[in-house]
């Protein structure tokens, strides 16, 4: 034996040692082929167990999630993993593939902007490529915009989104979806263009390979789902939940479950006390103050406290906050009499939710001869919503009507009814199976929701209360905005949305090369019976109480060519009261602010150029603030003349007084006016509170209606015993309450701290409010009531910009708050996000053919070519 | 090599394909020495290749890191870090494994 001073033999599973003696080259045996220099024996079974376990708890890790990590295998792959989406953050310059079903080669163009040009040969062509880009660049958008509104977060998320699941189902959503589809002609224009976008989606998913997957289903591990048809229909449902919920009944009712029903009825009026309607009014010069006496408040009407109850589900995180119209737009269109050019001029820009990526996504479809349109689609909807043809242009602003009603009904069994009394006979009560479930697929909740013939009911405090509202009811908007972007002047347009578009009801201003402006409120309006407004809970038992129609179409709040060469909407009331038809909506849903600034603007301009009405889209000054704060100094001065010399008084009047009223990103004085606002608002309406929290917040339009009665009741605040408070002594606290908070936070007003670009931000979050992928804290020029606002967290804005000029030849500006990509690794993703936020639009390419695009401005092509596979 | 059968493994098989790659590296070698930790080296080499071939092809592998890693709330290159050790962890842990099966079926009568 080799003389390594160890034994060793068979079974021996020490580790073998070389020869002690001779080595390789020496004298001793040649080496076995295994018992080289670098040989070892296996590991010990230890070692062995250790490695195995180790192996396990790696690939759990790799498999399993792990608290809010999604399996790190699939995550962290280098192949399939995130890594995968640096590769995949720019699309290829150059790709060709198909579509099934495609009739003839599309060609598209994505021009520098990363805006598909799309030139079919046939119109649902068009739309199978408009599909197939939309999922190219927004496919975890599309998914999950149809979950939220379809209730299945869970399906995705797990339990913690049951809440928000079950709102839509509750509102009956899906159902109304279902019904929707189901009254199509599955031959019609709708059905065919929403089959062939599904086509196109489709396409894309079924050739994506899990390393192509967007970031957001890697991190939440799981994989696209196949688009169906019917899913644009509940995308579009989810536009009506944004735009055409709630409505003033409830805060009108938890108002007078506090100060009683004419007190309530004071402060929530039916109409705005400062009209500056959209209508223009013949020999009007200027907005007209319609301010009524508002009635003291009263004891409380115990029996509106207990419907209030009732309206639970649309209290809002903030409803003591001005913020909650923050849904709201601006449009404006000019005649061509009063522009430089001599072309009918039209500006927009809807304010939405800011959300990365955009709820827009930019288009333009092409079949010639056919269609030419060029405009912003809500991913998931065919069609343009806002843009323009080669003939007209048009955008919206919310009309904010009130269209949904609220029943209470006598039913046979408060536990589980199934039977519900009208004109003392029994109906019975649909019912439909809610099943949520998580992400295996298990059913996580049940509901069991229930029907009567206007619509989904709920059950609070005892009571059944069904809704009726014009969301669910069947209507054809995807044919609506078919036909508008086939229309050839503003009358079609009008006209074609009128025919087929219900809910949300829109402010729809059109302009045409011809030179022609117009503008109506277009959706369904009900006709409440014997006159009534709907802003109370109506009595199910009787039919009387229902619904006995819809405005006629000649009715709708509307204006062409009117003489003053100017139309402009900016979520005011249509009309005066006198020129309504019946009852539209109340003064709550209305925002009068920005309507009188851009009528100042428009009334004063008689040579009205691109420049100006992009200008206008961000203009800094405020209605509001000149007319609330002449009322903050002359309180000040008034204390002063009285004796009652304030020190703190007078330094905030005198640093208010230096403010010129525009919320610039460097003024250092609107952080003071908007605090002592909302000081302002707490002092007022402090009978509004209910265990310390303000319930219900009238407008500022009837603040400023108070402002005339500075000796009402409304202005005593009842936590201040023994004194009696009036106007100017709640102007006089909230001003120097003002100064204390703003100093506090802030610091001494020069310090840099007060700078408007320091207090007021836009917040745009990712879809799934992953700070990464969002951009937050941008300053903005701006503030509550300006042409372009911001407030509260600053999610809410605008989220397109457009003007168009209707000359012989249309030329477009526009811009988004983000990117047309989706994909947050992408140069796309925010690319024209510091266009919007200075302000600036940038020129948007109309061209009539491929040629047009020169390839300097091509930045990719996608050739969809049938023959392809 | 065993870093190309790892890199070929993750792009036939995924992340997976290493584990399977490290087993089969520790029952061929079962008897080498450091078997484990040459795995390892492997996977690393492997999947560094990997993202650097994304790299090289234009992929902005940094906003990745930066970006993904700030949503796990760790610095972007401690998530490419994490990515390597990972794999690391799964062709080192099976080869021993690999190697020890292989060594216990040696060692059977």
């Amino acid at each position: 034996m080799p003389d390594t001073g160890k034994a060793f033999g068979p079974g021996d599973d020490r580790n073998q040692e070389v020869p002690a003696k001779g080595g390789f080259g020496g004298s001793g045996p040649r080496p076995n082929r295994y018992l080289t220099a670098t040989s070892t024996m296996p590991p010990k079974p230890l070692v062995t167990t250790l490695a195995a376990v180790a192996l396990a708890a790696t690939l759990y890790a790799g498999l399993r999630p792990i608290g809010p990590l999604p399996p790190l295998g699939g995550l962290l792959d280098p192949v399939n993993g995130v890594w995968a989406n640096a590769g995949t953050s720019v699309p290829a310059a150059s790709v060709v593939t198909n579509i099934p079903g495609l009739e003839g080669p599309v060609d598209v163009r994505y021009d520098a902007r990363g805006v598909p040009h799309i030139f079919a040969t046939s119109e649902e062509d068009v739309y199978r490529a408009l599909g197939y880009v939309v999922a190219r660049d927004r496919l975890f958008q599309l998914e999950i915009q149809t979950r939220a509104a379809t209730g299945r977060l869970t399906e995705l998320v797990g339990g913690q989104a049951l809440g928000a699941d079950e709102a839509p189902r509750a509102l009956g959503m899906p159902r109304a979806a279902e019904q929707k589809f189901a009254a199509l002609n599955p031959r019609g224009v709708s059905r065919r263009i929403m089959d062939a976008y599904a086509d196109g989606i489709n396409a894309y998913i079924d050739n994506l390979k899990p390393k192509d997957y967007p970031i957001e289903y890697k991190l939440l591990n799981t994989r696209p789902e196949r688009w169906r048809s019917i899913n644009s229909l509940h995308l579009l449902n989810q536009m009506g939940l944004t735009l055409a919920a709630g409505g003033p009944d409830h805060e009108l009712l938890r108002a007078a479950a506090l100060v009683g029903d004419s007190a309530a009825e004071s402060v929530f009026p039916v109409h705005t006390p400062i009209q500056e309607p959209i209508q223009p009014v013949p020999g009007w010069t200027g907005p007209h103050d319609q301010f009524k006496q508002i009635a003291a408040p009263g004891a409380p009407d115990t029996a509106a406290a207990r419907v209030a109850s009732l309206f639970k589900r649309f209290e809002g995180d903030d409803p003591g906050a001005e913020t909650h119209r923050s849904y709201a737009s601006n449009n404006w269109a000019v005649a061509p009499a009063r522009t430089k050019n001599g072309y009918a001029l039209l500006a927009g820009d809807p304010h939405l939710q800011l959300t990365l990526p955009s709820i827009w996504y930019e288009v333009h479809l092409v079949v010639p001869g056919k269609l030419d349109v060029y405009g912003v689609t809500i991913p998931g909807s065919p069609g343009v919503v806002i843009g323009f043809n080669r003939d007209v242009s048009w955008t919206f602003t919310n009309t904010g009507a009130d269209v949904m009603d609220f029943y209470r009904e006598t039913v046979d069994d408060t536990l589980n009814p199934e039977r519900y009394l009208v004109d003392g006979e029994w109906r019975k009560i649909v019912t439909r199976v809610e099943q949520y479930r998580d992400r295996s697929g298990a059913v996580i909740h049940t509901d069991t929701m229930r029907y009567t013939h206007r619509g989904p009911m709920t059950h609070d405090h005892g009571e059944w209360v069904s809704m009726r509202w014009t969301v669910l009811d069947p209507s054809n908007e995807i044919r609506a905005f078919y036909d508008a972007s086939h229309a050839r002047d503003v009358n079609e347009f009008e006209t074609a949305t009128a025919r087929s578009f219900w809910a949300p009801a829109q402010n729809m201003l059109a302009a045409d090369r011809t030179g022609s402006i117009a503008i109506r409120s277009t959706g369904h309006f009900p006709i409440r019976p014997h006159g009534e407004t709907g802003q109370f809970i109506f009595d199910g038992s009787s039919s009387a109480n229902d619904w006995t129609g819809y405005w006629p179409v000649d009715k709708y709040p509307q204006s062409v060519n009117p003489a003053q060469g100017f139309l402009a909407s900016a979520n005011q009331e249509p009309e005066t009261p006198e020129s309504q038809f019946g009852y539209l909506g109340g003064d709550a849903d209305y925002e009068v602010w920005r309507a009188l600034r851009i009528n100042q603007l428009l009334r004063k301009s008689t040579n009205v150029t691109v420049d100006s009405m992009i200008r206008w889209q961000t203009d800094p000054s405020s209605v509001r603030a000149d007319i609330f704060v002449p009322y903050f100094l002359s309180a000040a001065r008034n204390e002063d003349s009285l004796g009652r010399h304030v020190a703190d008084l007078d330094s905030a009047a005198t640093l208010l007084g230096q403010w010129d009223r525009k919320y610039t990103r460097d003024n250092t004085r609107a952080v003071l006016f908007e605090t002592a606002m909302q000081q302002l608002s707490d002092f007022t309406w402090d009978e509004l509170q209910r265990d310390g929290k303000r319930v219900a917040t009238p407008s500022t339009a009837v603040l400023a209606e108070l402002m005339s009665q500075p000796a009402s009741s409304w202005w005593d605040d009842r936590r201040t015993k023994g004194v009696v408070e009036g106007r100017d002594d709640i102007l006089a606290k909230s001003l120097v309450a003002a100064l204390h908070i703003v100093q506090k936070e802030r610091g001494a007003p020069d310090s840099g701290g007060w700078r408007w670009d320091r207090v007021r931000f836009a917040n745009i979050y990712h879809l799934l409010q992953i700070p990464a992928f969002s951009e937050l804290g941008i300053p903005v020029q701006g503030g509550v009531g300006t042409l372009a606002p911001s407030s509260g967290s600053g999610i809410f804005g605008p989220s397109w910009r457009m003007v168009v000029e209707m000359g012989p030849e249309i030329r477009a500006w526009g811009t988004l708050p983000g990117g047309q990509s989706g994909n947050p690794f992408s140069p796309r993703y925010a690319d024209h996000l510091r266009f919007w936020e200075s302000g600036t639009l940038q020129p948007l390419k109309f061209p009539r053919t491929a040629a047009e695009l020169p390839a300097s401005e091509t930045s990719a092509t996608l050739e969809l070519d049938p023959r392809s596979r | 090599m065993v870093a190309l059968a790892c890199a070929a493994g993750t792009a036939w098989l995924g992340w997976v394909g290493v584990p399977c790659v490290g087993f089969v590296y520790g029952m061929l070698e079962w008897r080498m020495a450091a078997r484990g930790t040459a795995a390892s080296v492997g996977a690393v080499i492997a999947w560094a290749g990997l993202l650097g071939s994304e790299l090289a092809r234009g992929a902005d592998v940094r906003v990745v890191a930066t970006q993904i890693g700030a949503v796990m709330q760790v610095p972007g290159a401690l998530l490419v870090v994490v990515t390597l050790v990972f794999g690391a962890l799964l062709a080192g842990t099976a080869a021993v494994l690999g190697a020890g099966i292989r060594g216990a079926f040696a060692r059977s009568p």
